[in-house]
């Protein structure tokens, strides 16, 4: 692809890295598979780049990206062998950003998926288009997820 | 706590890749699993292309008929295993997380690759027995002519019982080293699948 492309990608990237964070910090095991998953996500979206036509938003279509690479994201064996424990901090009591991303890590790939396009606010159908999941299962699906969380989370705030 | 309010007042504007950081991803060279398993299908066109011109050479090397036969179908099944491997190859490799939802992609990505190998073992149980006699006919040639060994009834049996024991056996092989190659990845992917479907 050309120079300008180039630079266009990069700044449109930019821009929306909030979109990559928000995934990767959710669907990876810990921060250095953070790093490498953030980077996965970059070099796929770079090679789907060209035929982005613009039929949907920039940051759908980066949503879209970001998530199937974390869904085929596997962490590399060496880390595996090393031992590869999750060392994100434990949610200091009273913090409801970090107890809220402990919980969402908790939950699975699916559930991650759905929870997080419903809460930046995307549209049932478009959670459907974009996980493939049934519009008609999507509302009682997400009715439970959010009981589930809002459950884990209670407990953990009443044991604090 | 307010779950969607909360997840509002994450500091998403903080956190910003840097050009150099994406500029970085551009060129990544790490792996992951869909990578992983496109390069598991390059070694299947890199073995195919090395043994090819094995099959040719041996083609050429034996002066009769049978062998000659036998050795002419395996180099055109090699060709054609050949072709599709690339094709196969291609289709895993233009993969694009961008085009469809999750699970759709998911989805064609791994049928892809099973087909893939689905295929391949299936060819190879009728090609098996057809290497296993031209190995058979090429060592016993050296010592006797072909109207001779196919006048030996013995020889025969020889030749059935060997093509009994290797064809099952070649198949258990090939469906063992496919799975030790590509089980773990395909086995994420599916598991992942699964939740999806879980959900739908």
């Amino acid at each position: 692809m050309s120079v300008d492309k180039e630079a266009e990608f990069v700044k449109l990237i930019e821009e929306h890295s909030g979109i990559i964070y928000k995934v990767t910090r959710i669907y990876a095991k810990n921060s250095t598979d953070e790093q490498d998953l953030r980077q996965e996500v970059v070099y796929q979206a770079w090679r789907s780049y060209g035929r982005f036509k613009g039929d949907s938003k920039f940051s759908t279509w980066l949503y879209r990206v970001a998530l199937n690479t974390a869904l085929t994201h596997k962490k590399k064996d060496r880390k595996e062998q090393e031992g590869f424990e999750s060392d994100w901090q434990v949610a200091p009591s009273g913090d409801e950003r970090a107890l809220l991303m402990a919980h969402i890590r908790n939950l699975n790939d699916a559930e991650k998926l759905v929870i997080m396009l419903h809460l930046d606010g995307y549209a049932n159908e478009e959670i459907a288009m974009i996980s493939g999941i049934s519009k008609n299962h999507l509302a009682v699906r997400l009715h439970r997820i959010k009981d589930k969380l809002k459950n884990a989370i209670k407990t953990e705030e009443n044991e604090n | 706590m307010k779950i969607e309010d909360t997840w509002k007042s994450l500091p998403e504007q903080e956190e910003r890749l840097t050009g150099a950081e994406i500029r970085a991803g551009l060129n990544l060279k790490s792996e992951d699993a869909v990578r992983k398993l496109n390069k598991r299908m390059a070694w299947k066109i890199a073995f195919t292309i090395l043994f090819t011109p094995l099959y040719i050479a041996a083609m050429f090397y034996v002066d009769s008929w049978l062998p000659q036969l036998l050795f002419g179908i395996i180099t055109i099944a090699h060709i054609v295993g050949l072709i599709f491997f690339i094709k196969r190859y291609q289709k895993a490799k233009s993969f694009d997380m961008g085009s469809g939802d999750s699970m759709s992609t998911l989805e064609a990505y791994i049928s892809n690759i099973k087909e893939t190998i689905r295929q391949e073992e299936m060819a190879g149980l009728v090609l098996y027995p057809i290497s296993a006699a031209s190995g058979f006919f090429l060592s016993l040639l050296q010592k006797r002519s072909l109207e001779e060994a196919l006048g030996d009834t013995r020889i025969l049996i020889t030749l059935v019982i060997l093509l009994i024991v290797i064809t099952p056996l070649s198949h258990w092989a090939a469906r063992w080293m496919n799975r030790k190659t590509f089980n773990k990845y395909l086995n994420l992917l599916e598991g992942r699948l699964a939740q999806m479907r879980d959900n739908s």
